[in-house]
Formats: C-alpha cells, structure tokens, sequence
C-alpha cells in the first residue's frame, strides 16, 4: 500500500509542472487555404517550437478563404483567425459582429499574381480585352484586387470576371479554356513556371502597394476572457517571423515540408518574398485604409468601417 | 370542411409561432446574427429588394433559365421514358445505369458543364435539364410498365388501336405516376438552377446569394432563399393544377 502511495505521488510530481507552473493551454486557429504564402509564420511557429514555448498548443482548421476564417471566428468555432482576411473582418465589423485586428499578418498584397499557359497568345494584361480572367471568392483579396487592377488599366467594362476557386482550381479553369488567366499564389506558382505550364501575364502586386492582405483576428469576449493567449501567440508569431529571415534553411525545409512541394519550388518563392511581407505589428494606416476604400467600393458595405473600432492592439509584443 | 379550416389554421398557427420564436432567440442573442437574422429585418430587406428592383432582374435570369432547363427535361424524360417502357430489354439495360449516375453527387459535374459551354445560363441549363430529366423519365416508365394489365385486355377486347390504347388507356392509367415523376423533376431541376447559380456566380437568384454570403448580408442571404422557396412553392402550385384539370380530364 506503501509503495502504491509513493509511485502516484511520483507519477503527480511528474505532471506537477504541467499543470501548475505551464499549462499548456489548445488554441483553435482557423488559417485559409493550406497553399497560400499568409500561413508560413505559424507552420514556422508550430515547427519550431515558439508556440509550444509559449504555453501553446495549436489545433489549425483551414478554410477556403478569408471570409470562411472570420465565419469560424464569429461563430467561435475557433478562437483566433490566424491569417484573416482584413477585408472580410472589417465587412463584418460593419454588420455588427465584435470582431477585432489584433495584429497585421501579410501586407501589403504578397505572392498574388495571374497566370497563363505557356503558349497563350496574351502576352499582357491589356490583351485580356474581351476575355475572362478568374479570382477565387466574391469579395475576397484576388477578386477585389483583380477589380482593382483591371479599373487601373481601364479594363474593368471588357473584362468578364469568372469565380474559380482555389489556386488549383485557378488552373484546372485556365488549362479548360474556362477562363483565359487564372489567379495564383506563391509558392505553388512556382511549380509551375519551373516546368514551363504557366508563364505569369501580370503581377497584383506591381499595382496594388497599398493594402492589408492578411490580419489576426479575434472576437472581442474571447479576447477579454483571455487576454494572455492573444499575447502569447502574437510573441510567438513574432519570434517565427523573425527566424524567417534569420534561418532561411530551415524556414525553406518546414515551408517545403508542409506544402510536400519541391524545395527548388520553394528556394524560387522564398527568393521572391519582400522583407516587409510578415509583419506582427500594428497593421499600417494607409495599407487598411486602402481596403477600407476597396470594400465599398465593391458594393460590399455601403458605409465606411469605423478603423478605431475594430482595431484592438494592445496585446502586441513590445 | 371544418376539418380543412382547422388544419390551414393549424398551419398558419405554427409559421406565425416559429417565426415569432425565431425573432425572440434572434434579438436576445440565443443566435448569431451573421448565422441568421431575424425575421422582420428580412422582411424589410426583401422589401427593399423589391423597390431597387434588385430582385426581379435576378428572378428574371432564374425564371428564363429554369424555364428552358424544364421545357427541355419534361418531353426529354417523357421519350426516354416511353423509349425505355416501349423497349423493355433497353429499359432494363440502361435504365439502372442512370439511376446510378443520378444517385451519385451530379452537382460535382458542373466543371464539365462549365468546359463545355463556358460560363453563363448555358451551363445552368444544361445541369439542370439533367437534374430534371432523369426522375421524370423513371416515373414516365415505371407508371406505363405499372398499368394493370386487365385494362390492357380490355381495351383489346375493345378493338383500340395502339395508339388509342395508349392515349386513352395507358397513358390516363400511368399519370399518377407520371405526375410524381414530373413534380420531382421539376423540384430538381429548380434546386440544380439555383446550386449551379450559386457555384458558378454566374447570375440569378443563386448568384444573388451567393455574393450576399460572402458579404457577410445575412438579411441578403434569407431574403433570397425566402424569395426562392416562394417561387418554388408558386410553381409547384401550378404543377398540381396541372395534374388535378388533366386527371379531371380522364376521369
């Protein structure tokens, strides 16, 4: 009986600093769609170790787009939007939901670009004159960018906009002759440049320098109720961004990894990736502003989001 | 008589409770309101719908496409039917190959609609004539093949022609049948009208609600679908009139 006692006393010791002096505590994180360059700071993070350090277990669920993240977020299935759309939080702040900015992610428009097939007799974006080019989801980043652009080169009346999906999808589209260009994405684009499939018509990011592609969301009672988690993760995506650029390596092993794409694949987007694109800070004024404008410009909401009200930055890491 | 009031009354008793619930667990928060909005703000967003004209420009493009989809299903399904009661051995053959094919998630075929006649109603109407065809053509068949036989014999006994056997036997004999089987086909074709709608983004009330979705409009969202099963329940209206002068016909 004696022995019994001191082998569970043992066992609780053993478990003693666990469940007092760290818990480890599950976050739900919705992230969009595996693919896309937004989710590298938290594969990072969650290869690396950062999270764990910081008392975190991360549970991810990815969803088809930024809009699909805030839906997880407002309806708490989750408890964070770790790569949200920055439009689609602020059209649902504009609908009443309590949904807060707790921190940039990727700004301002990273890695989007449209492609076509090798052999496509469109040479630039002036020869989409009367063709179709596809984007994923209404209101999403490449749709409203795409609008955007196409209004810039006075396009925007003779081009027909087409609903395609996911990169993959994007492709399947253009190699169908559905769509004349297709949307894609680093790093998978890569892939295909590399075999010599697509050849990219025009760059969104060559026109679009002002926007908040990405931001981490939260909904304002899940925020209260746990200030220190919202802290703890915005430490640790602080730290994988920074080893980002400080182990480029390893960052193209994980990214690799998780993609299961080719490192060459990879070595080509890293090369591509500005310095600015991963940020935890205070998302920029002008670059939230601009997708403020672009929200109702597209007939998402009539009125303006109100910044102030859906910004909550008190728990970035100093 | 009595009986009818009360059910109708019943009926209208537990819409105007359910609606009533809705609206209480909505305002007091038991729901999201970006999962479902109450239902007086969806009535006053169809109203306003209605006065933008939003509405009827997207219920033009349903009901144009819809309307094609059905005028090419019901004699298609009609034919094939008849084909397949007509010819028993191709019936038996092929008609367990389409049933299997419809049993099967059709809608994941909209990208070889899409390929085939671009984007546009073309594409539309086209999923949705074989939405509508297939439950039309297997009730087509199974009414003739179900006829009792003694009517048969008697109107060979009568001397009747094929043809008047069939128009003046068979066919009044199989229409219960032929009616459930064209009451589905156009349930199905109607739901494939407005699904494809919805992915292809393409126009119509299913594009309506598609982009009011992603836009986070709830009230948008539910006063499409309020509209949708409306017209659903208008037509299917009409389909039964249909069904009740024709067998007041034959009877």
């Amino acid at each position: 009986m004696k022995r019994i006692t001191f082998v569970l006393i043992l066992a609780g010791m053993t478990l003693l600093p666990v469940t007092v002096f760290g818990q480890v505590k599950t976050v739900k994180v919705a992230m969009s769609s595996q693919v896309l360059l937004d989710n590298l700071p938290i594969f990072v993070g969650m290869r690396a170790g950062f999270f764990e350090e910081a008392g975190l277990k991360l549970e991810p669920s990815y969803f088809r787009g930024g809009g699909e993240v805030v839906r997880a977020v407002t309806t708490r299935s989750v408890d964070l939007g770790a790569t949200t759309a920055a439009s689609a939080v602020l059209i649902a702040s504009v609908r009443g939901e309590p949904i807060k900015i707790v921190a940039a992610a990727v700004s301002p428009l990273v890695g989007v670009v449209w492609v076509v097939p090798v052999d496509s007799p469109l040479k630039s974006i002036k020869d989409l004159k009367g063709k179709k080019a596809g984007f994923s989801s209404p209101g999403s980043v490449t749709h409203v960018s795409l609008q955007v652009i196409l209004k810039e080169e006075g396009l925007d009346k003779d081009v027909q906009l087409v609903r395609v999906g996911s990169p993959g999808d994007s492709w399947a589209a253009v190699k169908n002759k559905v769509v004349d260009a297709g949307w894609h994405v680093s790093p998978s684009v890569y892939q295909l440049l590399v075999k010599k499939e697509a050849r990219i018509l025009f760059d969104a990011t060559k026109y679009i320098k002002t926007y908040q592609q990405t931001v981490v969301s939260a909904m304002d009672d899940v925020i209260k109720k746990d200030p220190e988690m919202i802290r703890a993760f915005l430490k640790a995506r602080a730290k994988a961004t920074q080893f980002i650029w400080d182990q480029p390596e390893k960052t193209m092993a994980i990214w690799a990894e998780e993609l299961k794409l080719p490192l060459e694949t990879i070595r080509l987007a890293y090369r591509d990736l500005p310095r600015s694109a991963y940020e935890t800070g205070a998302p920029k004024p002008e670059n939230l502003q601009a997708t403020a404008r672009e929200v109702v410009d597209i007939g998402a909401v009539k009125e303006a989001p109100d910044l102030k009200k859906v910004l909550d930055l008190a728990y970035l890491p100093r | 008589m009595h009986a009818e009031r009360m059910i109708r009354f019943g009926r209208i008793a537990f819409i105007l409770l359910a609606v009533a619930a809705l609206e209480a667990m909505v305002r007091g928060g038991l729901i999201n309101q970006l999962v479902l909005s109450a239902p007086s703000r969806i009535a006053l967003k169809m109203w306003e719908d209605v006065l933008s004209g939003e509405l009827l420009a997207h219920l033009q493009v349903t009901v144009m496409e819809f309307g094609v989809a059905f005028a090419i299903a019901l004699p298609l399904g009609a034919a094939c039917g008849i084909l397949f009661f007509r010819f028993r051995l191709l019936g038996a053959a092929v008609e367990p190959l389409f049933l299997a094919f419809y049993a099967a998630p059709t809608i994941l075929l909209y990208p070889v609609f899409l390929a085939l006649f671009g984007l546009g109603s073309a594409a539309v109407i086209g999923m949705a004539v074989v939405f509508g065809t297939i439950p039309i053509m297997v009730n087509v068949s199974a009414g003739l093949t179900g006829v009792e036989r003694i009517y048969v014999k008697l109107g060979h006994s009568l001397k009747a022609t094929p043809g008047q056997l069939f128009w003046k036997i068979m066919l009044p004999a199989a229409t219960p049948t032929i009616f459930t089987g064209i009451r589905l086909g156009f349930t199905y074709a109607f739901v494939g009208v407005i699904a494809v709608e919805f992915l292809l983004f393409s126009g119509g009330l299913g594009r309506m609600v598609s982009w009011r979705y992603f836009i986070f409009d709830t009230e948008g969202i539910y006063s499409g679908v309020v509209l949708i099963i409306i017209v659903a329940a208008l037509a299917n209206s009409l389909v039964r009139l249909a069904e009740d002068r024709v067998r007041a016909r034959w009877t």
